[in-house]
């Protein structure tokens, strides 16, 4: 496999979170290989660790050992790399949405504008802008706890894109909505893959929301059984 | 991030839990209100001293005694031994003072005993005499009002300052020309006394030694504040005449030659001088007193109870940081899924604990101008409140407590800078929050 086109590729990564005197080998030695533009699904039961792995992927958490490279280039593992990536070239859907309740949809858009230090008046139209994308620009201003379930999750989608990223890390994205939004939100990863050559990777443990990935890795007792794609 | 956007996204926080920044920001206020009353309290007291009790001449002036204890100016008292060593002043104490380099100028003082009441023509208020013998002009003695008396002999008085209020003269220059009368104790022999003659019966006799003796003179100073301002000064040839008894019909009795002057005032050239000029006059045997070493021991004093007080204020402010830090460690715990987003939203750690430093500067900022206002409020109102009662007791109005800008500025800079260092260690638990963790747990 040629190895410029990756977008994300994972060397030998593990994770070993502490719990208590315990140790949790979260991910033990995964290498694993993205295409650009290439929707990958993550499965595996509970506790399995693709939470963890996409959180790896998202640079959201440091692995022990192992590299990551985007885009051909090692993921650095200081907080300033870190934070840069997860502002810059990633973007992040979680199941229970992470919006900020007391904020309007349009500021949750906003954070990752706020937080690149981007003018007010240039970050509202591009928070709009993104809002509109995904059929919300009527409720921008209106606060994060009185959107339904699916709007949150496109407000969710919005603020993920807003910085034009090169990836999205979806973690459960639909584990909160039904079958309808659900399926709705999957069209919305689908497009970003195929029109805007985004890589996405989501994690589910719905094996039928699964199957309308390109490919699908398998994640059991911390360790990828299929789906490396030849790393 | 944007320095605004800290502040805009600290107050969106601060806002939603509107009761706990308000009471933290009561107990700030509160700290601040001590340390500003506190400090204007101190600061009062010492202006007041340099104010009231060092005019320029004054500083420059030391006080000469016949007893040597009165040297150790003490601010809880001195104690009078009884083999304590008295020297005797008069005209040779004059002569060696005068020899002393850095002297200017020498002026005794004699008490005037034989005064024991007064009053002023126009006013029928009688006073208790504090008649002091001055050389003319005083040398030292600052006027309001009038000149120096005519004559070392002449029948005039330098009024104090303190008098005027209870006289019901407000112009100083209004007092000068009035005609004031001494009453001497009973049975008054010295210049101006009616002693019965020779041939007197012993009705008579009682009745002289059971009957005080009016003098009149005219009023033809006024003296400034200070040292002067409650007491009655009159010429001292004329004090040696009221102090000199006919003891029998060809007989009279100096008392000033014999007991010697109350006191010598020695001007010196300049206020460094006082103190080798007090180690000379220590070194002739006299007892000595500068109004500069009063005001040292006082500004020593008050210098002190700025310390103390300003620890007083400085543990309650802390303990007020106390609260915050408290409060920020309860905000981190609250705000861990705020945290988390700003985080997955490629905010740093040092953004984050950016963040809860604002928090904290804000509650600061806003407990110390509340603080800072109320403190100074409560100094205005301390001066009104002792600015009655001194005048109902009819002395002069000080200004007890000042609380200058300058110190509800610093009130206010402290307040915030005590904030922001009790948020350290709340931001950088902040900052320290694995954002996997938290959104992991959502």
């Amino acid at each position: 496999m040629d190895s410029t086109s990756d977008s994300i590729r994972l060397i030998q990564v593990s994770k070993t979170f502490r719990l208590g005197r315990s140790k949790v080998h979260a991910v033990r030695g995964v290498s694993l290989r993205i295409k650009k533009g290439e929707l990958l699904a993550i499965v595996g039961p509970s506790g399995s660790g693709k939470t963890t792995l996409a959180h790896i992927i998202g640079g959201l958490t440091r692995p022990d050992e192992g590299e990551v490279h985007i885009n051909g280039t090692i993921l650095r593992r200081s907080d300033r790399s870190l934070s840069a990536y997860r502002n810059q070239r990633a973007g992040f859907i979680f199941q229970t949405f992470g919006l900020l309740p007391h904020y309007s949809a349009l500021e949750n858009v906003s954070i990752p504008l706020v937080v690149a230090g981007v003018g007010r008046r240039e970050r509202k139209q591009r928070a709009l802008k993104y809002l509109k994308l995904v059929g919300l620009e009527a409720q921008a201003k209106q606060r994060a706890e009185t959107l339904s379930g699916g709007q949150r999750q496109r407000v969710s989608i919005a603020r993920a894109l807003v910085q034009h990223p090169e990836i999205i890390i979806a973690d459960e994205p639909t584990g909160s909505l039904d079958s309808v939004r659900g399926q709705e939100i999957m069209n919305v990863l689908h497009n970003l893959c195929r029109q805007q050559g985004i890589t996405v990777v989501f994690v589910t443990h719905d094996l039928q929301l699964a199957k309308q990935a390109d490919r699908i890795a398998h994640m059991q007792d911390g360790q990828l059984r299929t789906g490396a794609a030849d790393a | 991030m944007r320095s605004l956007d800290y502040l805009g996204v600290a107050r969106r926080e601060l806002t939603r839990q509107k009761v706990r920044s308000g009471l933290t920001v009561l107990a700030l206020a509160i700290s601040t209100v001590i340390l500003v009353t506190l400090a204007a309290i101190s600061l009062g007291g010492r202006q007041a001293i340099s104010t009231k009790l060092a005019p320029d001449e004054a500083l420059s002036s030391i006080v000469v005694t016949s007893n040597k204890t009165s040297a150790n100016v003490s601010l809880f008292g001195s104690v009078q031994e009884a083999n304590d060593k008295t020297a005797k002043l008069d005209e040779t104490s004059l002569q060696q003072l005068q020899a002393i380099p850095g002297i200017k100028s020498v002026s005794p003082r004699a008490q005037v005993w034989e005064f024991q009441k007064f009053n002023v023509a126009g006013a029928d208020k009688t006073f208790v005499a504090q008649a002091q013998g001055v050389v003319n002009n005083g040398l030292g003695i600052s006027l309001s009002a009038g000149n120096g008396f005519s004559a070392a002999d002449a029948h005039e008085a330098i009024l104090g300052k303190s008098y005027l209020k209870d006289l019901g003269i407000a112009d100083p220059s209004a007092a000068i020309g009035k005609q004031i009368t001494f009453t001497t104790q009973n049975g008054y022999r010295g210049d101006g006394a009616h002693i019965p003659g020779a041939l007197a019966t012993k009705q008579q006799y009682d009745s002289f030694n059971n009957t005080p003796t009016q003098i009149q003179a005219s009023i033809v100073g006024i003296s400034k504040e200070g040292s002067d301002e409650s007491k009655v000064l009159i010429p001292l040839e004329w004090a040696r005449k009221v102090r000199t008894a006919q003891t029998s019909p060809t007989e009279k009795t100096d008392q000033l030659a014999q007991d010697g002057y109350s006191s010598i005032i020695v001007n010196t050239a300049s206020p460094a001088a006082v103190t080798p000029v007090s180690a000379a006059i220590d070194h002739l045997g006299y007892g000595q007193v500068s109004t500069r070493a009063l005001v040292e021991k006082l500004t020593q004093f008050s210098t002190i109870m700025w310390f103390i007080l300003g620890s007083v204020a400085l543990v309650a402010l802390l303990a007020a940081s106390l609260g915050i830090v408290n409060t920020m460690l309860m905000t981190v715990s609250e705000q861990r899924f705020v945290i988390g987003v700003w985080r997955a939203c490629g905010a740093r750690r040092g953004t984050i604990a950016g963040m809860f430093l604002v928090q904290a500067a804000i509650l600061g900022l806003f407990g110390g101008v509340v603080g800072a206002s109320i403190g100074w409020y409560a100094s205005g109102l301390i001066n009104e409140r002792i600015a009655q009662i001194l005048q109902a007791q009819g002395l002069a109005i000080i200004d007890i407590a000042t609380a200058p800008l300058w110190l509800c500025a610093g009130s206010i800079a402290l307040a915030t800078l005590f904030a922001v260092v009790a948020g350290l260690y709340p931001a950088w638990r902040a900052a320290r929050q694995d954002p996997s963790k938290i959104l992991h747990s959502i």
